[in-house]
């Protein structure tokens, strides 16, 4: 069934590439990426932060690359059928789930918050020019600070009641365009839709940081202090905090979980987007540049951008104080705080929400692809159909999180804390110890433009999986033991259980559903080698 | 900036910057324009 249809294909190399690194790249990559630095240690953060690229980042990327065009090859553009044609063992399309529900899941919650920045791109620049969001200078930081903070936080909780959020109108209209986007360009499929979004969001987001980068990096001197001076607190090294044995693992955590999550591994949207290729496309050249395009935007744009420009104004001691409160208040508060000072503050500010919606843009209709693909692949409905489904289902599930903004922080640790890292350290275990190294090796290096060095065939096998068992501890395991066990419930206050409840039986709900779907996946498969075998005799 | 921060800086980016347009480069002269 699944080997007659004629599978989608992308129509050109760098659109497949643009695509794969706009699936990377997200907010984290300016956001997330320079507060955790600054927090652990600066510049002896990358060290870690380096060894993990090296070591776990590349490798899986590679194997994912991989995997997704082996599957493709036999018609799978999802896990539960890879899993299947990999490791012939009843459980381990099944154990595939995980390659669906976490994009699934993601897309949830995700394509709300990438919400935010459109609604921002817009309102921002418009109060920052009609004067509602301009402040003098020379008053407190924390003054400076207020209107930007208040207007951010009515604008996505406009009242509540209890656990209970309701957003502004205006939070709700950018929601319901931002889906109609990700649905219209779902609608158009892969290289019509996904791709094509890709070849104008990526050069953009690329241009709009390199033009951020440099007004920031020109400021010169301020109240606070001066770019150079922003640069230094996130590249001055603090080897004692990166190497001693109290603070140390804790950095070397948080450099694994950075390289990890920013590469957007273990979620099965880099399966699914390689399914689309040719069962001899390079898989080498183009998976590494798809972390080389995102290691650009983090650590070149990221790392250049909020934190310099909160030092220039704030000055240090202000900025840790900003880092602390979180990526949110850094780059929703902080920075366009900091623009409504510079001539062309209003513009500024456009650009800056603009780039991180295109970065929230390309990564959720990579998380919504995945299951799109299941349910063409191997259900063989049409994409128009999966996609009136999906879109329905998803539309319905996203007002819990509009309407219960805890259950964002639930949704987020299943699936990103926890899904992700169990289901990476899974894949590369059914990759290079049950289907075997030596075939993975060679499955990888089928058509290869580029020879990975031997020594990446001994660090996938032993050290990657180490490195993301170190991972999945940490970012998973961590949060039911310790002080925040008591007051909080997946990041949430224990006040808020019944939200927590509701999210959960969403996920436990949507996880049962799409095992009933391989179910009915793996009899037509069955059916389908029954038929071959008649044929062949 | 101190100077070992400089140092670490120039590393980071240097590798980064460095892949980047290696890989890039390569699918852009390359075959860039072909089929996926």
């Amino acid at each position: 069934m699944a080997e007659q249809r004629q599978r989608e294909r992308w129509a050109t190399r760098i659109g497949l590439v643009l695509a794969m690194a706009g699936n990377a790249i997200g907010l984290g990559n300016f956001l997330r990426f320079p507060g955790r630095a600054v927090k652990n240690g600066g510049g002896a953060f990358m060290i870690p932060y380096f060894i993990a690229y090296l070591f776990m980042g590349i490798p899986v990327m590679w194997l994912e690359w991989a995997q997704g065009r082996f599957g493709g090859r036999y018609g799978h553009g999802t896990t539960p059928g890879m899993f299947h044609r990999m490791w012939s063992h009843p459980i381990s399309k099944y154990l595939g789930v995980l390659g669906i529900f976490i994009p699934t899941v993601i897309a949830i919650y995700y394509t709300y918050v990438e919400s935010w920045s459109l609604g921002f791109a817009f309102l921002v620049p418009y109060k920052i020019l009609t004067g509602e969001l301009v402040v003098q200078r020379g008053i407190s930081v924390e003054e400076v600070l207020r209107p930007f903070e208040t207007f951010r936080g009515s604008y996505i909780v406009a009242k509540e009641v209890g656990f209970w959020t309701v957003p502004s109108l205006w939070a709700y209209f950018f929601f319901l365009a931002t889906f109609g986007l990700n649905i219209w360009v779902l609608w158009r499929g892969i290289a019509r839709g996904i791709e094509a979004l890709a070849k104008v969001a990526m050069p953009l987001l690329f241009l709009f940081g390199i033009a951020l980068a440099v007004r920031t990096l020109t400021l010169g001197q301020h109240e606070g202090g001066s770019p150079l001076e922003g640069l230094g607190f996130l590249w001055n090294p603090n080897f004692q905090q990166a190497f001693s044995l109290q603070t140390g693992p804790r950095v070397w955590l948080e450099a694994f979980g950075q390289i990890f999550f920013s590469l957007s591994l273990g979620m099965g949207a880099i399966q699914c987007y390689a399914s689309y290729l040719g069962p001899n496309d390079d898989v080498m050249l183009a998976g590494l540049s798809t972390t080389a395009a995102n290691e650009f935007a983090e650590v070149v744009l990221g790392g250049s951008i909020a934190i310099p420009a909160a030092v220039t104004f704030f000055g240090l001691k202000q900025t840790q104080q900003i880092v602390d409160k979180g990526v949110f208040f850094l780059g929703f508060t902080s920075l366009p705080a900091i623009f409504s000072f510079l001539p062309a503050g209003a513009l500024l500010s456009f650009i800056w929400f603009l780039l991180l919606f295109f970065a929230g843009y390309t990564s959720s209709v990579a998380m919504a692809q995945p299951m799109l693909a299941f349910l063409q692949d191997e259900l063989g409905w049409t994409r128009q159909k999966a996609v009136a489904v999906l879109g329905i289902f998803w539309f319905v599930s996203m007002h819990l999180c509009i309407f219960a903004n805890a259950t964002i922080d639930v949704l987020d640790f299943w699936s990103g804390s926890f899904g992700a890292p169990l289901f990476a350290l899974i894949e590369v275990v059914v990759m290079m110890w049950i289907f075997g190294a030596d075939k993975m090796w060679e499955e990888m290096h089928r058509g290869a433009q580029l020879r990975a060095p031997r020594f990446f065939y001994y660090a996938a096998k032993y050290l990657t999986p180490l490195l993301l068992l170190a991972v999945f501890v940490g970012f998973a395991l961590q949060p039911f033991f310790g002080e925040a066990n008591d007051k909080t419930i997946e990041g949430v206050p224990l006040s808020a259980l019944p939200v927590v409840w509701a999210a959960r039986l969403l996920m436990i709900a949507l996880l049962a559903v799409q095992c009933y779907l391989i179910h009915l996946a793996s009899k037509k498969w069955e059916n389908a080698k029954a038929s071959r075998g008649e044929e062949k005799r | 900036m101190k100077p070992e921060g400089w140092a670490f800086l120039v590393f980071g980016w240097g590798i980064t910057i460095a892949l980047f347009v290696y890989c890039f480069t390569r699918i852009l002269l390359g075959d860039g324009a072909k089929r996926g």
